[in-house]
């Protein structure tokens, strides 16, 4: 394979959600590639292939891309609700680190759970940080599935491996 | 005539593979944040005539509209040098689709070698 999927930690929440979207599309688009986490955070997010330069650095592109080479459906391209949303609700909130439960309004319903739809993989890891805490929400059903079907754990679990979380100064 | 309507006059291209389709959506989506990712078009301009390689896109269009204020900022030896190949392209969208107040490029600055 070609293909070499790059992470990068710094401990911050947004390279955390990066780092899940790729690691559960490469689980669920093509299991014989695996995220590289540089957990001295030096090195950036890219799926690069050697074969012939290609590259790429934004998280959502790369789950897209993966899903369209896998199933041979550009489809994947273009215009989606629950992308649209994660660009400009849940990044700029996971950026400036103030994402809270109070979000979940702007997202709205989410189809039921299917590791192969790329919006749904996006929203989830965008989400992960919030959800993975709090169990009591309308989201958490879903949540709680996508989280389990299996090839999504492994992609979960390779991403978390060597994260260690920012810690943030309480506020008196 | 807005630089929203000059776009019409850049010709984008219909077909694109899913490789080019990839670039198109990423630099779609940077494009409302690409001062945080000067650098990295630079970058992937150094081997592309458009942002997704030989074609125009919406990509083009997208990315065009937020740098090229930026762009007007460029006036040191150093920044022209950083982001050399984005300002080759700046100068080949400007002229396609015919923007009033051009970048001005000026071709006799000797810029030092670049380091890849």
């Amino acid at each position: 394979m070609s293909l070499q999927l790059f992470g990068s930690s710094d401990g911050s929440v947004l390279l955390l959600v990066s780092n899940l979207k790729v690691s559960i599309a490469a689980a669920v688009f093509s299991p014989g590639l695996q995220l590289e986490i540089d957990t001295k955070g030096k090195s950036q997010l890219a799926l690069q292939d050697s074969k012939n330069g290609f590259e790429l650095i934004e998280p959502n592109a790369i789950v897209k891309y993966l899903a369209a080479t896998k199933t041979h459906n550009n489809s994947v391209f273009g215009n989606h609700e629950l992308i649209d949303k994660d660009e400009k609700i849940l990044y700029p909130a996971l950026k400036s680190n103030q994402i809270d439960a109070s979000i979940l309004s702007h997202i709205g319903p989410i189809p039921p759970a299917n590791a192969e739809d790329v919006t749904q993989i996006i929203v989830f890891s965008s989400l992960y940080p919030l959800l993975s805490k709090e169990t009591n929400t309308e989201l958490s059903g879903w949540f709680k599935t996508f989280s389990e079907i299996p090839a999504v754990a492994k992609g979960i679990s390779h991403a978390l491996k060597n994260y260690k979380p920012h810690r943030v100064p309480e506020k008196n | 005539m807005s630089l929203t309507d000059k776009f019409a006059n850049l010709k984008v291209a219909q077909d694109f593979s899913t490789e080019e389709l990839a670039l198109r959506d990423q630099w779609v989506t940077l494009s409302s944040r690409i001062e945080e990712n000067l650098t990295q078009l630079n970058d992937s301009l150094r081997s592309k005539t458009y942002i997704v390689g030989l074609k125009p896109s919406e990509a083009d269009t997208a990315v065009f509209e937020h740098v090229f204020p930026l762009a007007q900022k460029w006036t040191s030896v150093e920044d022209l040098a950083k982001y050399r190949h984005i300002v080759r392209w700046i100068d080949l969208i400007q002229n396609q689709i015919g923007v009033e107040n051009k970048l001005k490029i000026d071709h006799s600055v000797e810029l030092p070698r670049e380091v890849k």
